[in-house]
């Protein structure tokens, strides 16, 4: 389980646009608590739990690619966040 | 008439217009040049505002096509392209297209009409949550509520959809909007910020990795196109001479002669690339996102290497392999600061160019038919560096990226990370109109042209210099391969034996059209398709049972290549 904490421009969309995100790479939302926008800004702070092998740390600049998004803080230190993944271990595997 | 008369003006002498007349006008303000799109009841507002305006209007017949369209007319331009479509059946039409685009990075404006503000959400007639729908499919989405946010938010549209690593972004229109008035000021021109540079302690940590490495290998991407690195690529290939692969994407990145260019690599890559691949101690990833197609079984590719990964999105980094060195930022600079001097590969590279020849495609196909994977070398060998071709998606399509010939990446249009059959045609149209005098081919199958051979009606209206060229092989090739080598030959619904007559259903479009059926009739096909200066299409009948090879086993490593 990791705290993920995120800063949101209150934009039309921008709420599910996040959690889509967090769900569709892999993450499931347990716990979820959203402030009342202050000058057009809202605070985001969600636990999540990954589904499989995904790195929190891909999540969080994922996240952060998204033009809604402001500022994503994970109080995690990375190294821990992101499972610790070795250089060139696969981090993700998927049998096909 | 995009603008209502000079004297209607507000009281700080901005011009009046509705929503719709603003749209129009903020797309010429744009500087866009050319649209794909069928209209339909709410987008009607701007269907009428277009009628007297200087964009150039392309209207196809589904519209799939228009976003399809528009994708081919961005990747030859580095340009956002547009498409437009009305609410509902017309926004999921597209939903595809706007899939496509987002699968490849290419930078698209879709402008939807919805139904008006009051009755969103009520279920209303062609109502559909577009923006809802698209929302993983789009690198951004907006929704205009009020006519007068128009010019700024499509703006924005375009900036989004340009800079960094560029994606489709949807501008939803209520039809209110549209036919608001409102006192229009001019969208200055789209501007995007210059790309980040990579820091100088990322390129210091690549470089060391790259003078200890003995058997590097530079992995090509279609990132390399998008971020304007294409000399930048080639001049790193001929100052290191490290052995250099593609990403189906970036195939036409490297200069087609160069000797360390070892051709794509992954699932129906060339043996020469996998093999370097699999044994290199340095994995170069310039602009690629290590996709299952390319890597096979991720933790048995290339087992041994240590990696340098750059991109320009950030989130690339790790996301499916691990990173010794990370350069994020712009490619073109990073790889022009990538210099190493003198590496010590030279019995790495003669290994690999041993193999390239060792591997190399033969094109002496027993019998008398035609024999597809030597008509497509020929095909584009004979038509140059202006060759530009179109794929559909399945067996064709791997074998233009096998045997074609490209001068640049750009010549190379097919969806890669989708793999939408029904790209094709209306890729090819959108090629063929903004490059005329280039020759544009369609490349296609008997299953791909029919998901979107309506097309065919689009290509006649405007008389598009297209080529298309048909393998027939009656059935889903692709699918019926893997049926063959992988179920057992359980052929499920691949057979495709009741085919129209193609050359007929061509003629009765008003599009010229011919058949072959043996190899002797290759040259005189090439020939009179590449000398056309109107709609063609080529009717090649081929062997159902040919394969791509080589070809790995889905599941496998890269290493265990299946051939003929």
């Amino acid at each position: 389980m990791h705290n993920i904490r995120i800063q949101l421009a209150e934009s039309e969309g921008a709420l599910v646009r996040l959690l889509s995100n967090i769900e569709r790479r892999g993450f499931i939302i347990e716990s979820l608590h959203k402030t009342a926008a202050q000058n057009g800004v809202t605070d985001i702070a969600a636990r999540i739990t990954p589904r499989g092998e995904r790195s929190l740390d891909v999540l969080t600049r994922q996240l952060s690619r998204l033009f809604d998004v402001m500022d994503v803080h994970t109080p995690m230190p990375a190294h821990m966040a992101s499972h610790a993944m070795p250089p060139g271990e696969p981090s993700c595997r998927q049998p096909q | 008439m995009t603008a209502l008369p000079a004297a209607e003006l507000d009281a700080h002498s901005r011009p009046l217009m509705t929503g719709a007349q603003a749209v129009v006008r903020t797309l010429e303000d744009l500087g866009v040049r050319r649209i794909f799109g069928y209209p339909g009841g709410a987008i009607m507002p701007v269907y009428d505002a277009l009628v007297g305006s200087k964009l150039e209007h392309i209207l196809v017949r589904h519209e799939q096509a228009a976003s399809f369209a528009a994708d081919a007319q961005a990747r030859l331009t580095g340009k956002a392209g547009v498409c437009l479509a009305t609410s509902g059946p017309g926004a999921t039409n597209l939903l595809t297209g706007i899939a496509n685009a987002y699968m490849d990075s290419v930078p698209m404006v879709i402008l939807t009409g919805q139904v008006p503000s009051t009755l969103m959400g009520t279920d209303a007639f062609q109502e559909v949550d577009v923006f809802g729908m698209s929302l993983p499919v789009v690198k951004h989405s907006m929704i205009v509520r009020r006519a007068e946010d128009i010019p700024a938010t499509i703006r924005e549209a375009f900036e989004i959809a340009e800079e960094g690593r560029p994606g489709p972004v949807l501008v939803d229109l209520p039809k209110d909007t549209l036919q608001a008035s409102m006192a229009f000021e001019t969208a200055m021109s789209a501007s995007t910020p210059a790309p980040s540079r990579a820091s100088d302690d990322s390129i210091e940590e690549a470089l060391s990795l790259l003078r200890a490495a003995r058997r590097p290998v530079l992995y090509m991407g279609g990132g390399i196109a998008l971020g304007h690195a294409v000399e930048a690529a080639r001049d790193f290939m001929a100052r290191t001479g490290i052995p250099t692969v593609a990403t189906l994407k970036a195939i036409g990145c490297a200069h087609p002669d160069a000797q360390n260019y070892l051709g794509m690599l992954g699932m129906h890559g060339t043996r020469a690339a996998n093999m370097a691949v699999q044994e290199s101690d340095l994995l170069i990833c310039c602009g690629a996102r290590f996709d299952d197609r390319a890597t096979g079984k991720p933790d048995q590719f290339a087992p041994h290497a240590r990696i340098i990964h750059m991109d320009l999105d950030n989130a690339e980094i790790g996301k499916l392999r691990g990173v010794d060195a990370a350069i994020r930022g712009d490619l073109q600079d990073a790889l022009a600061r990538l210099d190493a001097g003198y590496l010590a590969i030279d019995s790495w590279r003669t290994l690999c160019r041993n193999r390239k020849q060792e591997f190399a495609f033969s094109y002496d196909a027993p019998g008398s038919g035609i024999y597809a994977p030597g008509l497509l070398k020929e095909l584009s060998e004979t038509a140059g560096d202006d060759f530009i071709a179109a794929c559909d998606v399945g067996q064709h399509q791997m074998w233009v990226a096998q045997h074609c010939r490209f001068a640049r990446p750009e010549n190379h249009l097919t969806s890669a990370g989708l793999g939408a059959m029904g790209y094709g045609l209306p890729a090819g149209i959108g090629a063929a109109l903004e490059r005329p005098d280039s020759k544009v081919v369609t490349v296609t199958g008997d299953g791909s042209i029919m998901m979107n051979i309506q097309e065919l009606a689009t290509a006649r209206r405007y008389g598009v210099p297209i080529r298309i060229l048909l393998l027939d092989n009656a059935s889903l090739g692709l699918v019926r391969q893997w049926q063959e080598l992988f179920f057992d030959q359980n052929f499920s619904e691949i057979d495709l034996y009741d085919n129209p007559d193609f050359a007929e259903v061509a003629r009765s479009f008003g599009v010229e059209a011919f058949t072959i059926h043996s190899r002797d009739e290759v040259p005189g096909a090439i020939e009179r398709l590449l000398n056309a200066t109107g709609p063609i299409l080529a009717h090649c009948l081929i062997d159902p049972r040919e394969n791509v090879w080589p070809l790995v086993p889905p599941g496998k490593s890269n290493a265990e290549m299946m051939e003929d």
